[in-house]
């Protein structure tokens, strides 16, 4: 990850603030409002998944995971989103979801890390944009 | 003056970064975000826009749904995390390919290529050709534009209905559209494209061309009102 930082914002190891910078720039307010829109359509997205693991739909499991996956480009993740990937290639390779169990374990785990990683993220924004302001 | 567009996007962050860029560029007016296919093509159905911003895997189907089911031909600008869908957009002739997530320069490149082709089509508007070719029963023939009543699609080939018979062909409207004389002709629905000299009336979204009852989709009305003069 990169460890760019500005005078006034201090991105988290978590997140490639050169990723963030690239499509935001350095405007703070806005990335703190594309952080919580993440957050607010976060557990809609991740239910997705769950549900259609739970009815053993291998293509709408694809589909959900492939729904999520831009969303850790738009909060400087591309580690997750690339793990989003690799786990969407691997529905087309398996048969049936229980070949993919064990990556479905870990990407879930991956995912929830992430919420917690952007959930800080958008705490610190939003608490520097109001001292700022 | 600015071009309209409607931005096809499940993603909700992705949706409003797109808007933001759009804002950003000054050049661009978002009349609407729709999240699945059916929205989309019910909007483009009563409402006319230059561009669209097209997600690939979207509920309800594909966006190349939209493309396949809307009347008439805006700019497309695919907007997709995969990169398997760009060898279906060159069949869909979409402009660019934006991968989520995308950097506003990137962006900005995709609308000037918009503008660039815009100003284009716009110069090579000047199709006053008499007559075209068409290749039927395994021979060219050459069709007067004033002979032709109207053309409709049938599904990979369409029929020229003339004065004097019909031909057969293997074409589509959606080609059609760009080819044929554009001041003698107009694409009234995604299945017809009629000679607007042949037009004997008009009755709500119908045309009457030589007894034949041709529709008019929502979205070609406007245009068609525009091209008939009616006062």
């Amino acid at each position: 990850m990169s460890d760019r930082s500005t005078t006034t914002f201090t991105f988290s190891d978590s997140i490639d603030a050169d990723y963030i910078f690239n499509m935001y720039e350095d405007d703070y307010s806005y990335i703190e409002t594309m952080f919580k829109t993440v957050l607010d359509h976060f557990d809609a997205d991740r239910s997705g998944i769950l549900a259609n693991f739970q009815q053993n739909d291998l293509e709408l499991l694809r589909k959900a995971v492939h729904k999520i996956k831009p969303t850790f480009g738009f909060v400087g993740m591309p580690d997750v989103l690339e793990k989003c990937k690799a786990f969407e290639n691997k529905c087309y390779e398996v048969q049936s979801i229980k070949d993919i169990e064990v990556n479905y374990k870990d990407l879930l785990n991956t995912l929830e890390e992430a919420h917690q990683v952007i959930i800080n993220e958008h705490n610190k924004l939003a608490s520097f944009n109001r001292s700022a302001a | 003056m600015k071009l309209s567009c409607i931005i096809v996007e499940d993603l909700q962050v992705a949706a409003d970064y797109l808007k933001g860029c759009c804002e950003k560029s000054g050049r661009i007016e978002v009349k609407a975000h729709c999240t699945n296919v059916t929205e989309a093509i019910n909007f483009l159905d009563t409402n006319t826009v230059d561009l669209i911003f097209l997600d690939v895997e979207i509920p309800g189907g594909q966006g190349f749904d939209v493309l396949d089911k809307i009347a008439y031909s805006p700019k497309v600008i695919l907007t997709t995390s995969k990169t398997e869908y760009a060898y279906n957009g060159f069949e869909y002739n979409v402009t660019d390919f934006l991968k989520k997530p995308f950097s506003y320069q990137r962006f900005s490149d995709a609308l000037k290529k918009i503008e660039a082709t815009t100003t284009t089509s716009k110069n090579n508007d000047t199709n006053n050709d008499d007559h075209i070719f068409i290749k039927s029963d395994g021979k060219l023939i050459r069709l007067k534009n004033d002979d032709i009543l109207y053309i409709e699609s049938m599904g990979d080939y369409v029929k020229f209905v003339s004065t004097e018979r019909k031909y057969v062909a293997l074409n589509t409207i959606k080609n059609l559209e760009t080819k044929v004389n554009t001041r003698q002709f107009i694409k009234v629905h995604r299945s017809y494209i009629v000679n607007i000299s042949k037009v004997d009336n008009i009755r709500e979204n119908t045309l009457l061309v030589k007894g034949a009852e041709i529709p008019v989709s929502k979205a070609s009305k406007a245009e068609v009102i525009r091209r008939f003069n009616i006062i």
